[in-house]
């Protein structure tokens, strides 16, 4: 479906639903996914999945159509992520540029973490980046976005963007080099 | 979900996606449903405060209109005003002989 013919079903308050149901269909597992790598446990990314719906079906008349609605969608999530992170650190804004100590304790506790898999090296390299480089780097690895839509998503310059994502490539390159020598 | 997840080591419940969906389908459609009744009552209340309002006015002033015709022409001080006479002491008394006990009258000592 067209991003345009869904807007206007979203916009039409008798189509609405109809709309918001396909919304969910196209982009809910990308969408948990996104927050999941920024929140770490599964229960904590199904509370700031619903939040970032709610705020979805209460704001998509004010949407104005200068990004993509994917991309609005994933700001909002974003944004939702950030929100959680400082509630859950008790901060009144969450330190991006700082490492989260609590990490590797969040993956740990959730039951829904396979610590069997390759996946502690991986997470044990991530755990040493600061939330902004993890953003980032998992924006582009992972989710496949494109610089310009993580700029637009975390309202940052798209060349600092590439800059912190091609640092970050190498870091994990080199670590991972190192690992498997 | 591209291949690079499976280096995460992220786990789903099962069949999570498809509850996931139908909870926040229920949760925010049922909240657009409730909004829209709620709408919906609180303008059928209006509407009937609005025509209990209106008919209690209409009700009071149409009393206000016939009021001025039920006066009583035999009260001393109605009299009065309608022959444009003085109003003396006499006219007084005798209302107040009329109209008020005197058992009721407060006489300080």
């Amino acid at each position: 479906m067209k991003e345009g013919t869904l807007l206007k079903l979203l916009k039409n308050p008798n189509s609405k639903n109809k709309g918001f149901t396909l919304l969910v269909g196209l982009y809910h597992e990308k969408t948990y996914w996104m927050i999941r790598k920024m929140v770490l446990s599964h229960d904590s990314a199904n509370d700031v999945l619903q939040n970032t719906y709610i705020r979805i079906f209460k704001g998509i008349e004010n949407f104005k159509e200068k990004s993509k609605l994917s991309t609005w969608i994933y700001r909002i999530a974003y944004n939702e992520c950030i929100r959680f992170l400082s509630t859950e650190s008790k901060l009144k804004k969450v330190e991006l540029d700082s490492n989260d100590d609590n990490y590797s304790r969040k993956l740990y506790a959730d039951e829904y973490f396979d610590a069997e898999n390759l996946s502690l090296k991986f997470h044990q390299i991530l755990s040493e980046l600061s939330l902004r480089q993890r953003n980032i780097f998992n924006m582009k690895y992972f989710d496949e976005l494109k610089f310009s839509e993580i700029s637009k998503i975390t309202d940052m310059n798209i060349n600092t963007i590439k800059s912190i994502y091609y640092s970050v490539e190498k870091i994990i390159k080199k670590e991972i080099d190192e690992s498997t020598l | 979900m591209n291949q690079h997840y499976n280096k995460l080591g992220f786990k789903i419940p099962q069949n999570y996606f498809q509850k996931s969906k139908d909870q926040i389908l229920g949760t925010n459609i049922n909240y657009q449903t409730k909004k829209n009744k709620y709408n919906y009552r609180s303008t059928f209340q209006l509407l009937v405060a609005a025509i209990f309002l209106t008919s209690i006015l209409y009700l009071n002033f149409s009393k206000l209109n016939t009021e001025p015709n039920n006066f009583s022409s035999e009260s001393p001080i109605i009299s009065t005003i309608l022959l444009n006479e003085e109003i003396t002491d006499e006219y007084i008394i005798d209302y107040l002989t009329d109209k008020i006990a005197v058992n009721e009258i407060y006489i300080p000592k």
